[in-house]
């Protein structure tokens, strides 16, 4: 949210002729979602997980690049969270528990 | 200052809207009134509970007119479809993605000739085209397999022509079924426990709100939010 917010004010002659611009995010492999899943909310919860391939899936995803190096976005001001502050955000384990695992 | 969310119900719209109705300002300045464009009813936050309206579908003749009418100096488009409902239905997702956008951005161009809202919009990183190296420099070309993305890719050539915009290209994190089974839950629930909302059935309230009948903006005059305190 704070990037939609930030793109708000930013001067238009700052962008130039080229108005699009790619966020720094977050890169990560599906094992390392699994393993930050199963650290907030548990074995149970990321115990759920089967692989089950999907042609539309697959098919979508085959067209996400894997890392963008968002030089632009960051020269102007986008700066991402850093691992310290979304750790903060995540609740507690024992809260996350009682809210997925029946 | 006058700012316009559209897809104000969607993931990234609710986000927003929650942020905003918790500042009530905007890089600073404050935010005077706002008004919503949504395809289904969601009560909003509670510190906006009376702005808060639905059942717009900005394709349709005449929406994106009456949305832009109050002149909005910011306008966050946030609607369209996701991923794979876009990729199963091609009409819908033609019509969402790239339909709404002309027609917003034509409504703005219409409205008068010297008005020159601030556009900001977002869109997936689908929309460059494989191979692709190991990270992406900023200029990767725009050569989407999908049907969704190419709607995206053009979308976002009607808008550098028409405004003055900003496109904000974001990882997605959720898949477009668990929005849906999301949102019809949420839309299960509120039925259930209905005789509350008779607010927003009022015909005032039917599509833009905060929007008097004459097209003027009304303050939304918002209490400070629960969740903030």
């Amino acid at each position: 949210m704070g990037f939609l917010i930030h793109a708000a004010g930013i001067p238009r002659d700052a962008l130039g002729p080229r108005i699009n611009l790619s966020m720094p995010g977050v890169s990560c492999t599906v094992g390392e979602q699994i393993l930050a899943l199963a650290r907030i909310a548990g074995k149970r919860v990321a115990g759920r997980i089967r692989r089950v391939p999907d042609p539309l899936t697959e098919r979508i995803v085959a067209g996400w690049p894997d890392q963008a190096d968002a030089q632009r976005a960051c020269e102007l001001g986008f700066v991402p969270k850093t691992a310290s502050t979304r750790s903060s955000r995540v609740p507690h384990r024992g809260r996350v528990e009682r809210a997925f695992v029946a | 200052m006058h700012v316009l969310i559209t897809g104000a119900a969607g993931m990234i719209g609710r986000k927003l809207l929650e942020r905003l109705a918790r500042h009530r300002a905007l890089n600073g300045e404050a935010i005077s009134s706002l008004t919503l464009a949504m395809s289904r009813r969601w009560r909003g936050p509670r510190a906006l509970r009376r702005a808060s309206s639905a059942d717009s579908d900005l394709a349709a003749p005449g929406v994106a007119e009456k949305a832009v009418a109050a002149r909005p100096k910011v306008i966050f488009h946030l609607a369209g479809v996701v991923s794979a409902e876009a990729e199963l239905d091609f009409e819908k997702g033609y019509r969402s993605n790239l339909g709404r956008h002309p027609r917003a951005a034509r409504g703005g161009a219409a409205c008068c000739g010297g008005y020159r809202p601030r556009i900001v919009y977002s869109s997936s990183m689908a929309v460059f085209g494989a191979p692709f190296p190991e990270s992406i420099p900023d200029d990767f070309h725009l050569t989407p397999p999908h049907v969704l993305r190419h709607r995206q890719g053009d979308r976002r050539t009607a808008a550098r022509r028409l405004h003055p915009a900003r496109l904000l290209r974001r990882h997605r994190t959720a898949a477009p079924g668990d929005l849906r089974a999301a949102g019809d839950a949420q839309q299960r629930r509120r039925r259930g426990s209905s005789p509350r909302s008779s607010a927003s059935r009022s015909p005032a309230r039917k599509r833009f709100l905060p929007v008097a009948d004459n097209g003027a903006p009304i303050p939304t005059r918002a209490r400070a939010p629960r969740w903030a305190s």
